[in-house]
């Protein structure tokens, strides 16, 4: 997979997430708190996780770390 | 508009300007790696706002959850939410309540959060496992503590007080209440008075002669 590929998978997570944490912030009620914490929040750290590693390997594949 | 209710609609906004600049990331990926100054719009879209953001979501979702409110939107607190307004001195939740002596906006928090280092996120989870039970689970007719009623979470606000350490009957006991061997609830033993609130046995402030 291309690094623009990853980053624009990265960009998607973290929409995603953001979206879910948008929604359930709208709709504050225990239900609506378990779904930000449950899956808002992971699918934005996966985002995160994902463009962090795309990063690394740029930078390493260019021999700056 | 109180700051309480303002703290959430700000975020609101926040989260859907992040939202539109990753949705604009997304859409242009492969020109901002190209350049140094479009590389930085990267790091700041995809890696440090949302983290901000989320992270700020947390703070403002624990608060939001730590509020009377919220415990009572679930049927099953609303008699102990009830509770606060029997007519009975010895019921602790109504003392607290009707006397000020915790605020109104956190009252189940205030009493049901371990004041021990990590309590916060320990009453988060077991808030999770209540939503839990609550959609998938068999709700017990009577909720029961996770754990013995721990004193220092009385003494987190008696225990200097002078009414407690004046008080005839916590003579001799301090020792015995500091370390746990004595459970506040031994002689305290009525929380929530459920039979007051099925007698319907109310105090309301407006009824007062």
């Amino acid at each position: 997979m291309s690094h623009e590929k990853r980053i624009r998978r990265a960009a998607l997570l973290v929409l995603a997430g953001l979206l879910v944490q948008l929604f359930t912030t709208l709709f504050w009620s225990p239900l609506t708190f378990v779904v930000f914490t449950a899956v808002g929040v992971p699918l934005v750290l996966l985002g995160v996780g994902l463009y962090s590693a795309t990063v690394w390997k740029i930078l390493k594949e260019r021999k700056a770390l | 508009m109180g700051a309480r209710s303002r703290l959430p609609t700000l975020l609101i906004v926040i989260v859907v300007a992040v939202a539109v600049l990753v949705a604009l990331i997304a859409s242009a990926a492969g020109v901002l790696t190209a350049s140094h100054l479009g590389r930085l719009v990267l790091l700041a879209g995809l890696a440090i706002l949302p983290l901000v953001v989320t992270g700020a979501g947390v703070a403002v979702g624990v608060r939001e959850s730590s509020q009377t409110q919220f415990c009572m939107s679930c049927h099953e607190m609303e008699p102990y939410g009830q509770s606060l307004f029997v007519d009975n001195a010895t019921a602790l939740a109504a003392v607290h309540y009707q006397k000020r002596l915790i605020s109104r906006d956190t009252t189940c928090y205030a009493c049901h959060t371990d004041y021990a280092l990590f309590g916060d996120a320990k009453a988060k989870f077991n808030g999770l496992k209540h939503v839990w039970v609550h959609y998938f689970g068999t709700i017990p007719e009577r909720p029961k503590l996770y754990q013995p009623y721990p004193n220092y979470n009385c003494l987190h606000c008696h225990g200097d007080a002078r009414s407690f350490l004046e008080a005839s009957g916590h003579q001799g006991l301090q020792a015995e209440l500091q370390s746990g061997a004595r459970s506040c609830l031994t002689c305290h033993d009525l929380a929530h008075d459920l039979e007051g609130v099925k007698a319907r046995n109310f105090w309301l402030p407006e009824r007062r002669p």
